[in-house]
């Protein structure tokens, strides 16, 4: 038994390790590549690649992965003869070898989940056995002028960073948290001691003591918060292999560019922005740079140029996918807008140009009248756009025709930590995301309109479907009001007002996930520590809205 | 002289290579990922020249697509040259049975190829 869970281990780090070794094997390819435009092949970059490989050789074959060590095993010893000048470095043999990169990355993901998957690269091999007999045919051999030989030595890179599990980051937070709680229990006590303890001294020394501990549990949160935070970077990287594999599939010549790459952000954000920009940097490849001879007309360098930017701005950060291709033309969106029946031609007539480009938001928009392999299967910006809502941030399209479209992003810094409106609904404290609180009202009893699915109460001139809080959490109440509290809150364009007893106020709450054996919680995003030590629930507006429009008064339903 | 030519393989990156491959004969190159494509293919381009036939695909396999072929006629008019594996060595005699000319075990030398190809073309009917 000991032998299996030792094994699953060893086999979680290989495949941590493996992955690693590809990725630094790739992108020393990439710069292989692109230097190898100026005419001399860089040796010590080649044998950077070798030394990865040669680490990913032994491991494999540690781990008994023979195919694997055998693959890796011709792939090294192809690029030796690249190395000594036997055989030349052409675009094929790239090609071949970002393939192999990829095959073994696919290996490594059936192997996380099933440890016995076989495997097998005979395909692979025998492309490799036609490129290394210097088949004439190949057409594309480029001789490169070798600059001194060099030993082949393993380099290991070294670096002051420390990988940690995030978990223990978690971890860290949550004893931060119960330290705050046990400082609120200091100040109770404080309080007590005023009027017990009749030596001033004392208390003052207990009272900045204990200020003392609640400074440094701010500043110890702080910390931690900051130590989750990793550079941008590490999200803008992973686009740079397939930038260049759809330039070339899209006979087009694109680069890609970063800025700001060293801004910081929480790690739960970036997590979740690699899909959206993962979108809007195929549609840029896709719909917005144009092929060269077409940008040559225009003026402008064959090469199009996609820019990835970041930047903090005060608690948020910035990021921009900015291409200069071809653009948006205002017009074009308002004839496919009213052409798809989305809006009527007075409604386009009446936006302003820029209104006019966030049309392409809505769902089921598309200018391109082919459905391209990378951007066709219905992922619209209308996905990007709720996904990145979801997580609390904001997208914006601008755009010049002829000159380039900008994509920008605001973010959180961080999703683990939000503002909130304090609430009491039946003697319970719920959080609302005040970054969904639109405004608090006070409403009389008779007001409020009983229809078919629901109750509704007029807002200005709009009419808003409310929610009693109450009632859908199953909690009794014993106050009946000739007046209630009324939270609108906002999801995306809905609205919807959830009723409260009374609102405690605003402050800053860490978001618990809540366990998986709870189950579904309708109308739950998950859970905060108060400061008291007592358990607030936090409420998910974008469910709640939809539960007030099916009429749902229940959680139930 | 070849001018059409048939590929079965399931690996979109062996069809890339074969066209590298063959170039030396410029001609076309049908691509087939499977048996079932295969046929598709045969129905309706009827002045293929040569089959390079691969043994493991889904849906249909080298050697059924094989008895399928063998059923309507074609294998005894077309020249077949299987691409084997290791551990695939029955199921290539079973084609070469069928009326297939020659074989090349993977990974094979391109050199190999050739000759096996310039050999069935010429008439004779390789070993």
């Amino acid at each position: 038994m000991d032998n299996t869970i030792d094994m699953s281990i060893l086999l979680e780090e290989f495949l941590e390790d493996a992955a690693e070794h590809l990725d630094a094997v790739e992108s020393t390819l990439l710069r292989i590549e692109k230097g190898v435009g100026g005419g001399a092949l860089d040796e010590g970059e080649v044998t950077l690649v070798l030394g990865s490989l040669h680490t990913l050789k032994g491991n494999s074959g540690m781990m008994g992965l023979t195919p694997m060590q055998q693959y890796v095993h011709k792939l090294e010893s192809v690029l030796k003869q690249v190395a000594d000048g036997t055989l030349s470095l052409t675009t094929n043999l790239f090609e071949s070898f970002y393939s192999a990169i990829n095959v073994l990355r696919e290996s490594l993901e059936k192997l996380a989940k099933n440890p016995d998957e076989p495997l097998d690269y005979i395909d692979e091999l025998t492309v490799l056995e036609y490129l290394i007999s210097g088949g004439k045919e190949n057409g594309n051999g480029i001789y490169y002028p070798r600059k001194n030989k060099e030993n082949y030595g393993n380099i290991t890179q070294q670096s002051n960073t420390l990988k940690v599990n995030f978990e223990k980051l978690d971890d860290l937070l949550n004893l931060v948290g119960e330290l705050v709680i046990h400082k609120t229990a200091l100040l109770a006590l404080e309080t007590k001691l005023k009027e017990t303890v009749k030596d001033r001294s004392i208390i003052e020394a207990f009272t900045e003591s204990s200020q003392l501990i609640g400074k440094s549990a701010a500043e110890l949160r702080e910390a931690i918060m900051k130590a989750r935070m990793l550079p941008v970077k590490v999200v803008f990287q992973r686009f740079s292999r397939l930038v260049r594999d759809l330039s070339i599939s899209h006979g087009k010549e694109i680069n890609l560019e970063f800025e700001g790459e060293e801004t910081e952000l929480d790690k739960t954000v970036i997590d979740e922005i690699g899909e959206p920009l993962l979108h809007l940097i195929r549609n840029a490849v896709d719909h917005g740079i144009e092929k060269p001879a077409a940008r040559r007309k225009q003026n402008k360098p064959a090469a199009g140029t996609i820019r990835l930017s970041a930047r903090h701005e005060s608690s948020h950060i910035i990021i921009a996918v900015q291409d200069d291709g071809q653009g948006i033309d205002a017009d074009k969106i308002r004839h496919q807008a009213v052409a798809k029946g989305l809006l009527d031609s007075e409604q386009v007539r009446a936006m302003d140009d820029y209104d006019a480009k966030q049309l392409l938001f809505l769902p089921g928009f598309s200018t391109s009248k082919e459905v391209t392999e990378t951007s066709g299967r219905g992922i619209g910006l209308d996905v990007v756009k709720n996904t990145v809502n979801s997580f609390n941030g904001l997208i914006d399209i601008d755009s010049r025709p002829g000159r380039g479209t900008t994509f920008t992003l605001k973010l959180p810094l961080t999703l683990a930590i939000i503002n909130a409106l304090m609430v009491e609904v039946a003697g319970e404290t719920f959080a609302i995301p005040l970054s969904g609180v639109l405004e608090s009202i006070k409403v009389a009893t008779h007001d409020i309109h009983q229809v078919a699915d629901g109750e509704i109460i007029q807002l200005r001139e709009r009419l808003l479907p409310i929610i009693r809080l109450d009632r859908f959490f199953g909690l009794g109440r014993i106050r009946s009001e000739t007046q209630e509290y009324v939270v609108v809150v906002g999801s995306g364009e809905k609205r919807g007002g959830l009723v409260v007893d009374r609102l405690i106020g605003q402050q800053e709450v860490v978001i618990k996930g809540m366990d998986e054996y709870l189950g579904e919680l309708p109308g739950i995003s998950g859970g905060t520590v108060l400061g008291d030590g007592r358990v607030a629930l936090i409420l998910d507006i974008a469910a709640l809205i939809v539960k007030t429009r099916r009429g749902g008064t229940h959680a139930g339903e | 002289m070849l001018n059409k030519i048939l590929v079965v393989d399931d690996s979109a990156l062996i069809h890339q290579m074969y066209r590298l491959v063959m170039i030396r004969y410029k001609c076309e190159i049908y691509d087939a990922m499977n048996g079932q494509e295969a046929l598709d293919v045969l129905a309706l381009q009827n002045d293929i020249q040569l089959i390079l036939l691969d043994i493991n695909m889904p849906v249909m396999n080298g050697v059924q697509f094989l008895e399928k072929a063998s059923a309507l006629g074609i294998a005894r008019k077309m020249p077949i040259i299987v691409i084997s594996t290791e551990g695939k060595e029955e199921d290539t005699i079973r084609c070469l049975k069928m009326g297939a000319r020659g074989y090349v075990k993977k990974p094979f030398n391109p050199s190999e190829l050739h000759e096996l190809i310039n050999k069935v073309m010429s008439g004779a009917v390789a070993a």
